[in-house]
């Protein structure tokens, strides 16, 4: 296996050897570090109300909106506490509910950073049943040094804090990552280097899954040589668990650009993963190796690229076994281009094609994965002095040709705003989704179809600049899901429908008083129970000094 | 010693020989490289000269996050006040051949080469044109403001466009100081129908401002070194660390083996099913295994009937059913 993979990178190396012919690129001017603006002491506060009926689960899913008193920003920042000194930190929120707190120190004539910030996050599961709320808690710390004119000194340090409550037959989450990481980078002849060390523990609180310890060195060097450039890199992981023996995850890549002339540019890599999981008893992927080029151009105002990748991977099988070498080889193109008048167009796709596939050793030993896969899309932009427009369209089709089955997806979006009165910019946006498939299962009693809905969903508003101290921004969106859901399933045919009006007056001394009101209604067709209707209030003021 | 392992050796040594004998033909300099290069201590005149013209810019850059750093004492000509990044005022206001390094009239390539300048230590030119920002022909000014045009939001001009973020969560977190505009905002203005998925039921929590873009997606190289790519499965499980295993029954998608990772079930940035999934129910998991689409429990979805919720991968059970 390992002549097959050592095959494309030889010849790629042999045929770089012989077009290198170019002298080293001057050395670059140094960097140093940049310091923030002073920010003046601000105080933003709000009351707010929900005006609830319904699911507040549903309402609250992702982080429902400040209910009572709230802090909208505390912010205070200030230059010279001592020689060289700048600090600043931030609060938003309330202290029981969603809230973040950041902060920033930066000293020295190095300009050392010291950053933090905690945020915290309750939100639920929609859930026809009561459930508690579910919390993510997160705090983190990085400190940056530099280490002399171009040597930088990096350490990070995050906790993360997840519980979540469900609905049966699921089961929360109980769990604690910390990571750590730290990495020194700087000049190495006329390129870079980069080192670095990243530690990540992860506990599970409700021991479905072991503690985990990934820990990963890694190495990167980029050099330059005559116009090439190259970067390599080599990682090391080694993953703890307890009770079981360590695994070990390795990565190679060399990756690099060669200029050919002023307009047109290859780039090319290979990459190498191997990975050695002594406690997984079923299939995984051993090895897997990838060849890419891509030439990039610039003509005539286009910009155009071509590429090619190569995929092989060392999959053993489900029995343990054999080893498959599935290859997977993917074509990909791309045409960015301008047009007179402010607009511009991109055209992009992408042909992946599977060869040597696995063998399946399941029931059905019919193969599991696509074998081809295309990719389409085309974008045009136009933004003028007193309207724009864009158009999007995302094709993507896949195909198992064994089970007989295609799988096709599109997105339309289509957007315009416009100046059509002084003051005033009208918005609108529409996005379409659909999908089709075509299924010859012989005992098939239901379409794959059903299971692959469609949905719209719409928006339009205005920005009114009233006069030069007054704006309000309002908005109306509507999203409804066509789906059959022959199995009368949640969260499948929904209609969500929502109102947003915002208007802001700043006076002459700079304070700043804001009221919104934003009533909507969210409904699923199928469980009734799951919807809401809410009509949000809050009137905000701030203060600068 | 096979073959193979001979030619990639081989091929390497051709390259660092390839490369010793370099012709001496001249790198092609950027202008901003020229002109910086043929430039002496007189032909400076400092900021203050600049306020004649261009007075609302010059006010403007004291709110820029660069405007501390260029005043910097010490600091070298050639860094400083706003012939730092313009270039010599004397050759700017000369009346025969006025040179002027002009970021927005620049070709990208040039403009990202006349920042990198300064920004070698966080990513060197070719960093930059392998990222797929730099390959979609855009500069670091396409998104980066180095100094407001204007500080008047209210302004007609300044209106906001349309943003993914909902103005109802207010508390959300802050985006780069440095940006044109709020992160989501500025992302959507290309990354429309990126934007557009965020306005779907099921989606990450972007709109209700608990996510910016970058927490997952890395735009440029930076001094960050949190910034890594995980060795097993893809980035995601950065947040989601209950997924990145290893199990004892991996299952192929999640692994990786298919090339996508969890891009093969889920649309990340938004979808019309529960859970950002691409499919709808057990039509998911019967798109591959369409062995079990009808017959094996009908009428119930493979996970949350409570059997296979363990499709991640399990360290209990090769079906992947309930620890």
């Amino acid at each position: 296996m390992t002549t097959r993979f050592a095959t494309i990178p030889s010849l790629w190396a042999l045929a770089l050897g012989a077009a290198l012919a170019q002298q080293t690129p001057p050395t670059a001017p140094e960097e140093d570090e940049e310091k923030p603006t002073p920010s003046y002491p601000k105080i933003d506060v709000g009351y707010g109300s929900w005006g609830l009926s319904g699911n507040f689960r549903t309402f609250g899913r992702y982080g429902a909106p400040p209910r009572g008193f709230f802090v909208r920003e505390l912010s205070y920042g200030q230059f010279g506490l001592s020689p060289a000194l700048f600090g600043e930190f931030t609060f938003r929120g309330q202290p029981f509910d969603d809230h973040v707190f950041e902060t920033k120190a930066i000293w020295g004539p190095d300009a050392s950073t010291l950053e933090g910030s905690i945020e915290n996050s309750v939100f639920y599961q929609p859930s026809a049943h009561p459930i508690d709320e579910s919390k993510r808690r997160t705090m983190a710390a990085s400190y940056r040094r530099p280490l002399g004119k171009e040597t930088n000194l990096t350490v990070d340090y995050s906790h993360n804090q997840l519980d979540t409550n469900v609905e049966g037959p699921g089961y929360g989450k109980h769990q604690r990552t910390n990571r750590f990481s730290g990495s020194v980078a700087g000049p190495l002849g006329s390129g870079r280097y980069d080192l670095s060390l990243a530690d990540r523990r992860f506990y599970d609180r409700a021991n479905f899954q072991p503690d985990t310890r990934t820990q990963t060195w890694r190495g990167e060097v980029l050099q330059p040589i005559g116009k090439l450039n190259l970067t390599g890199l080599y990682a090391h992981t080694n993953i703890e668990q307890n009770g079981r023996r360590d695994s070990e995850a390795k990565n190679w890549a060399i990756d690099g650009d060669l200029p050919i002339g002023y307009d047109l540019d290859l780039q090319f890599g290979f990459r190498t993963e191997k990975y050695d999981l002594p406690e997984t008893i079923n299939a995984y992927v051993r090895e897997r190796h990838v060849s890419y080029a891509r030439l990039n151009g610039y003509f005539s105002g286009l910009s155009t690229q071509l590429g090619w990748r190569h995929t092989e991977t060392e999959r053993v099988r489900l029995d343990q076994r054999f080893v498959d070498v599935p290859k997977i080889d993917l074509y990909e193109g791309r045409i960015t281009g301008r047009i007179r008048g402010g607009s511009r167009w991109s055209l992009k796709g992408s042909i992946e094609d599977h060869n040597s596939n696995a063998v399946m050793l399941t029931s059905d030993p019919r193969r599991l994965y696509w074998d081809d896969k295309v990719t389409v899309q085309a974008k045009i932009d136009h933004g003028g002095e007193t309207w724009g427009a864009y158009g999007a369209v995302n094709f993507r089709y896949m195909e198992n040709s064994p089970r007989e089955i295609k799988v096709r997806t599109r997105q339309y979006v289509f957007g315009a705003n416009c100046w059509a009165v002084p003051g005033v910019d009208f918005f609108g946006e529409l996005m379409i989704d659909n999908a089709d498939t075509r299924f010859h299962e012989q005992d098939a009693t239901v379409d794959l179809d059903s299971f692959f809905p469609s949905s719209r969903v719409w928006t339009m508003g205005a920005n009114w600049a009233i006069n030069e101290n007054t704006m309000l921004t309002t908005s109306f969106t509507d999203l409804v899901t066509d789906n059959d859901n022959p199995i009368f399933e949640p969260g499948g045919n929904v209609a969500n429908r929502f109102w947003t009006a915002h208007l802001r007056h700043r006076d002459r001394l700079g304070r700043e008083f804001g009221l919104m009101i934003a009533p909507g209604k969210y409904t699923d067709k199928v469980i009734r129970q799951l919807g809401y209707e809410a009509r949000v209030v809050m009137v905000t003021a701030q203060w600068k000094f | 010693m096979r073959i193979e392992t001979v030619l990639l050796a081989l091929g390497i040594a051709s390259i660092v020989a390839g490369s010793a004998f370099v012709s001496q033909d001249e790198l092609q300099k950027t202008s901003a490289q020229k002109l910086f290069a043929k430039a002496t201590d007189d032909d400076y005149i400092g900021s203050s000269a600049c306020t004649e013209c261009h007075e609302d810019k010059v006010n403007n850059f004291v709110h820029s996050a660069h405007y501390a750093f260029s005043q910097k004492d010490g600091l070298a000509l050639e860094k400083s006040g706003c012939e730092g990044c313009h270039g010599p005022g004397k050759f700017h206001i000369r009346e025969d051949d006025p040179e002027v390094i002009a970021f927005k009239k620049m070709t990208p390539k040039e403009s990202s080469a006349a920042c990198l300048r300064c920004h070698q230590s966080t990513m060197k030119v070719s960093d930059w044109h392998r990222t797929d920002h730099g390959r979609g022909d855009l500069s670091c000014v396409s998104c980066h403001q180095i100094h407001p045009d204007s500080l008047n939001e209210f302004n007609e001009k300044s209106t906001p466009p349309m943003s993914i973020r909902s103005d109802k969560h207010l508390i959300a977190k802050a985006s780069s100081k440095l940006l044109k505009a709020d992160e989501t905002v500025l992302c959507s203005s290309c990354h429309r129908g990126e934007a557009a998925q965020f306005r779907l039921s099921s989606h990450h929590p972007v709109p209700e401002g608990k996510l910016i873009c970058s927490d997952c997606h890395q735009s440029h190289p930076t001094k960050k070194a949190t910034n890594r790519r995980e060795a097993l499965k893809s980035k995601s499980v950065t947040c989601h660390t209950e997924y990145a295993g290893p199990f004892a029954y991996e299952h192929d998608p999640v692994a990786g083996h298919t090339g996508d990772g969890c891009a093969e079930c889920h649309r990340p940035h938004g979808s019309q099913n529960p859970d950002l999934l691409k499919g709808f129910s057990r039509g998911m998991c019967a798109q591959c295994h369409t062995d079990k689409a009808t017959l094996h429990y009908p009428g119930r979805t493979c996970w949350t009937s409570g059997c296979h919720v363990s499709l991640h991968g399990s360290n209990s059970s090769r079906l992947f059913l309930q620890p």
